[in-house]
């Protein structure tokens, strides 16, 4: 009886030839013959142990089955009933073969990532662009392309690039049907030669192309009076690129922007030694989108060619000629408080800016595994013409004219290779530049000081100054264990002239203002530069510790005497940090600096330059000292899971003049600047924090932040030494509610209120409020509407409340794979807005005319 | 003056510091190509992703192929933010990633751990009894990529499951939680085939070994199953909000932020087709 119910088990034990035990043998049972399916199974245990089941009783014999990846298999023929075996397997010497197949939208090729790009493609993407950036792993932000967090070191077309880092250019105008693969190259050391010696972090993008071809993109807008147009063709040949932009617009848009480059490592930078002297009196831009208030005509073109030599060597040249009319209008209302007054003025001003501007540059450069050569060469030229017309307290009417010219030549050499087996690397920049600079104002001004009391017909401030520069440098890195050491040797060495001459005009005689107007300044300077940085990482900790080490060596001649002979300087500017995580959820960081620096080069003339048409300023022909501390501490909290976030801050810093700056202000607002030889101090606490936190139901985000400030610092005002104060405080609140699908909304507060006093009686507060709401409707899919409503409140009298609106609407079309646009801005059609700003002993008003309503069609295609 | 050096530069020394975790060596990878259906009311959109399964003696690991990708970009992203935040910068968020297979799973001990990134960018992980899979095998016979296979049937996870396994490869893995068939499983599918696995290579005695590091500083959270496919919708629909809450996120324009939002929203309201029903 009982054994009919009573289950029955195979079992028994799997060792190998030595009689060891085998786990995860596969045991099965089937039906006699080589396709009989499976009835029953199990696996061996760590012991070699198994036990089965019989289920089917109908069958008389069974077929049991042991497998194992690494050992033979074994078929055996049982009696269907329990039994106790020992089985014994044989090593298997064949292998399981390798089975691949492989077609895959990313793929990997050692360090290559491949993107297939019709993997990405959807219907509205248009340009390279719209794909870079929504591949996995590669983010763009403000046009540059990021991976896995790390801007990119290369943008290349077909291996080779062009653009050298202005890859918006491209990234933004090439057709994203002719290229076949977007690759990312890890670890990509571009330097051939330093293949075997350095390892890069850094990844390379390239773009490979379907076909050679010529293709482009283009923009077209059109609108009451405006007008925007946008042309790039480009052509991509095995040894040869170019491309080619036209662009013009009076739609306040500065195209002249898109040349910036996106790369890290810029050696070059054409801003530096351009200093500009002069000014014609301006009126404040608000501190909102230009392309709301920006008054401009722009005609740009740019051509970019690269060739590559059978004997390797690349070049590459590079043109870009953009002529700028700019114009901007407004009225500003001064008040300049003094010990003994203060002076309201007013000035009604009407500027046109027009600039041309034109560079170029030729880069060679010969990458190979036994040298690395690379030469690039820029040249720019410039020369603007501003004008204006100012009405001074609505009677007098003064002209004011600057012209600017100036050109510059920059050289960077970078030689790597190995000389036996030394590896030997030579960098070396250079730059020449020059600019004169003119600035006329009529009548004259400053008639007490310069013409004792006597009218001035016109004055003329002339400026010719000349700068020459070099620098090399060498750095090492080391790492040992959780250390990293850097460690630098930079040596510059810079000379400038700079001659300056103010004329006056009366009755059509031309003399000169004087001795004390004159500049014949000629300086120079060396550095030497040691620089140690160390790096520690551990768990929770990380410190970092630099103290640079130079030494400084000043030479200053003006009007042919030595101002200062061979001074030298030796600097140590120390600065440390340290961050500890807590955990996840909390950070502390504490970092502070302590240094020593020096006025600019261009700063030392003891001649006064008549800076705008009111302000006659100048230095001193001597070494400026300015010590300074700083120390800083913040902790961060956040929950993520919770969505709830804070932050707390507070910063210090205190600085020690050699000098104290001195102004001098007469009844008539004309300012005159100069530097006095008393120390003076100054110092600024800041403490900031801010907290946030998501509303699940109401689908709202809610952000709080607030900050105080104080500081003082001291200067001289009419003679008298008088500590300036500074507060302030600033509240924002904030608030973003998505809870209906069809509509979404943005509403911002801030209160601001900022104040100097300069002393007990005399103070200047400017208060603002500003409201923001942003409406966004999507009525019907492929459909927006956007309103944004600003609303203004300032404590300027009479005109306190500013009302500012700006609709838009866009159509997405998709057959045409294109946006259609209609854009209304400045619906209330506002002729101004105003705004106030103080400085330390001036409370500004300013009315800034804005661009008029306007309305704007626009559309994109390719060809 | 112009001066000109030449110097003798460049000795980077990368320490070989000492693997301070653990490794585990998996010397057997197969790659399934897996095909689901993230909308199920959607039959014309579905996503592919490759996944490999990693197996050595004792233990397997299942998980995306671009996991290495998605993992260390999250972490990058996070150390970014913080950076960024410290210093009172600002940055720009970028739109979410695709990475629609974002979990990992350990077959270990008789034992299932599934760990998984959610959208708040934080790991969480619940375990499993592996022999909670109750297979049926059934008669049926077929060969599919030139393997002889049968047919297994098991419910689990809300769906009914077809798999079809090769005693030529006496492995008991599989795919995702699969386990305990007789041999390798090749492809499994369920019956609305709105997930479905199907295997691309079989590469045995790896030559260039899988190394995973195995950190003892648990970096995840450990929760109930229910918690977690509790907490995962929750993380999905309100993520996008919840980071915009934090502060540490601005875009390059308001409108920019809220097509990403209906992108993310549209995104969370299609997934709706878990491989587990929940």
């Amino acid at each position: 009886m009982l054994a009919s119910f009573a289950q029955q088990f195979i079992s028994g034990k799997v060792v190998d030839s030595l009689g060891l035990p085998i786990a995860n043998v596969s045991i099965t049972l089937s039906k006699i013959g080589k396709t009989g399916a499976i009835l029953g199974f199990t696996a061996s245990q760590k012991g070699g142990d198994f036990r089965i089941e019989l289920k089917n009783k109908e069958l008389d014999s069974l077929q049991l089955t042991l497998s194992h990846l690494s050992y033979d298999k074994k078929v055996i023929i049982l009696a269907n009933r329990s039994a106790e075996y020992g089985f014994e397997l044989e090593e298997r010497l064949e292998k399981i073969p390798e089975v691949r197949i492989a077609r895959r939208p990313i793929s990997w090729q050692k360090d290559t990532l491949n993107y297939s790009v019709d993997a990405f493609t959807s219907a509205h993407d248009r340009v390279i662009g719209d794909i870079i950036k929504k591949l996995p792993g590669i983010e763009v932000i403000n046009g540059q392309i990021l991976y896995q967090g790390k801007p990119i070191q290369k943008y290349m077309v077909d291996n080779l690039d062009l653009m050298e880092g202005s890859y918006g250019l491209l990234n933004e105008t090439l057709p994203a049907d002719a290229i076949l693969d977007v690759q990312i190259i890890e670890n990509d050391q571009p330097i051939k030669i330093l293949k075997s010696l350095v390892v890069s972090d850094r990844a390379s993008l390239n773009l490979r192309l379907k076909r050679f071809t010529t293709t482009g993109s283009g923009n077209v807008a059109g609108g009451n009076n405006q007008w925007s147009l946008n042309l790039t063709p480009t052509t991509f040949d095995k040894r040869f690129q170019i491309v080619n932009s036209f662009m013009t617009n009076n739609t306040g848009d500065d195209v002249s922007k898109v040349f910036k480059s996106m790369y890290t490592e810029s050696s070059m930078n054409m801003e530096n030694n351009k200093p500009s002297f002069l000014a014609i009196r301006n009126v404040h831009s608000p501190g909102f989108d230009e392309r709301k208030w920006l008054n401009n005509r722009i005609f740009l073109y740019s051509s970019s060619l690269l060739k590559k030599l059978r004997n390797g060597l690349e070049v590459k040249t590079n043109v870009v000629y953009f002529n700028d009319l700019k114009k901007r209008t407004g009225r500003t209302y001064s008040e300049i408080f003094t010990p003994n007054q203060s002076v309201i003025m007013s000035e009604s001003v009407s500027n046109r800016y027009r600039s041309n501007d034109l560079s170029a540059g030729v880069i060679i450069e010969k990458n190979e595994k036994e040298i690395y050569l690379r030469n690039n060469f820029r040249f720019q030229k410039r020369w603007n013409e501003d004008k204006g017309a100012l009405v001074f307290n609505d009677l007098s009417t003064i002209s004011q004219g600057r012209r600017q010219e100036d050109y510059h030549l920059e050289n960077y050499l970078d030689v790597k290779r190995f000389i036996g087996k030394h590896f030997v690397s030579i960098t070396s920049e250079t730059s020449y530049g020059e600019t004169p600079q003119e600035l006329m104002v009529e009548p004259g001004q400053f008639s007490d000081i310069l013409n004792g009391g006597e009218a001035i017909e016109k004055m003329k401030q002339e400026i010719h100054y000349r700068n020459f520069q070099t620098n090399n440098r060498l750095s090492f890195a080391r790492r040992k264990g959780l250390f990293t050491f850097f460690s630098s040797v930079s040596l510059l060495h810079q000379t400038s002239r700079l001659a300056t001459d103010l004329l006056l005009e009366s009755a059509g005689v031309t003399t000169g203002a004087g001795i004390d107007f004159i500049n014949a300044l000629r300086t120079s300077k060396s550095e030497a530069k040691l620089s140690l940085k160390t790096d520690f990482e551990k768990n929770k900790w990380r410190l970092s510790l630099t103290t640079p080490y130079s030494v400084h060596v000043f030479d200053v001649q003006q009007k042919g005497e030595h101002a200062i002979r061979r001074k030298v300087k030796n600097v140590i500017s120390p600065s440390f940090s340290v961050s500890y995580s807590l955990n996840a959820n909390n950070n502390l960081d504490i970092r502070t600096y302590h240094g020593r620096s020096f006025n600019a080069m261009d700063r030392l003339y003891n001649g006064y330059i008549l800076s705008n048409y009111r302000s006659l300023q100048r230095y001193e022909a001597r070494i400026l000292e300015n010590k300074s501390f700083n120390s800083s501490i913040y902790y961060a909290y956040k929950n993520t899971a919770r969505a709830r976030f804070l932050n707390l801050g507070y910063r210090f810093s205190a600085g020690k003049q050699d000098y104290t700056f001195e102004n001098h202000v007469d009844e008539n607002g004309m300012i005159t600047s100069s530097i006095s030889d008393r120390s003076s101090t100054s110092k600024a606490h800041h403490l900031s924090g801010g907290a946030s936190t998501f509303f699940r139901r109401a689908k709202t985000i809610v952000k709080l932040t607030g900050s105080l400030q104080f500081g003082s610092a001291d200067y001289l005002l009419n003679e008298q030494l008088i500590k300036r104060v500074n507060r302030g405080y600033r509240v924002g609140f904030d608030l973003t509610n998505n809870l209906l699908s069809f509509m979404n909304w943005q509403y911002k507060v801030n209160y601001d209120h900022f104040q100097f006093d300069f002393s007990e009686v005399q103070s200047n507060a400017i208060i603002s409020n500003n409201h923001h709401l942003e409406l966004y409707f999507y009525p019907f899919k492929k459909h927006s509407l956007i309103a944004n409503t600003a609303y203004y409140i300032t404590n300027v009298a009479g005109q306190e409340r500013q009302l500012f609106t700006d609709f838009t609407y866009r159509w997405t079309i998709s057959k045409w794979g294109t946006d259609l646009e209609l854009g209304m801005n400045n619906i209330f059609n506002n002729k101004l807005f105003i705004q106030r700003a103080n400085t330390e002993f001036q409370l500004i008003e300013s009315y800034f005319e804005l661009r008029p309503r306007q309305f704007l069609i626009s559309t994109k295609f390719m060809f | 003056m112009k001066f000109r050096i030449i110097l003798i530069c460049l000795i980077f020394i990368i320490s070989n510091a000492s693997l301070a975790q653990d490794s585990v060596v998996f010397d057997t990878r197969v790659s399934y190509m897996l095909k689901f259906y993230p909308d199920s009311t959607n039959k014309l959109e579905f996503e592919e992703e490759e996944m490999e399964l990693l197996i050595n003696d004792s233990s397997s690991l299942y998980r995306a192929r671009s996991k290495r990708l998605n993992d260390s970009l999250s972490q990058t992203m996070e150390k970014k933010i913080d950076s960024v935040n410290m210093y009172g910068g600002e940055i720009v968020y970028p739109r979410p990633f695709p990475n629609t297979i974002s979990h990992e799973i350990i077959k270990k001990d008789q034992k299932l751990l599934v760990i998984d990134r959610l959208k708040d960018t934080k790991k969480y992980a619940y375990e499993e009894d592996i022999g909670d899979m109750q297979w049926v095998l059934t008669e049926d016979t077929a060969t599919i990529k030139g393997y002889l296979c049968q047919k297994a049937t098991v419910e689990y996870g809300g769906r009914n499951w077809e798999a079809w396994f090769t005693t030529d490869i006496p492995i008991f893995e599989g795919p995702y939680k699969f386990f305990g068939l007789p041999g390798l499983i090749i492809k499994v599918s369920d019956q609305t085939n709105s997930w479905s696995f199907l295997v691309q290579d079989i590469e045995p005695e790896l030559t260039r070994k899988v190394i995973v590091k195995v950190d003892h500083n648990k970096d995840y959270q450990v929760v109930n199953k229910n918690d977690f496919y509790k907490n995962k919708r929750y993380l999905l629909d309100n993520h996008f909000d919840m980071r915009a809450a934090s502060g540490r996120v601005t875009y390059p324009s308001k409108e920019g932020e809220n097509e990403l939002r209906k992108q993310t929203i549209e995104y969370a309201e299609k997934d709706n087709n878990w491989i587990e029903l929940f």
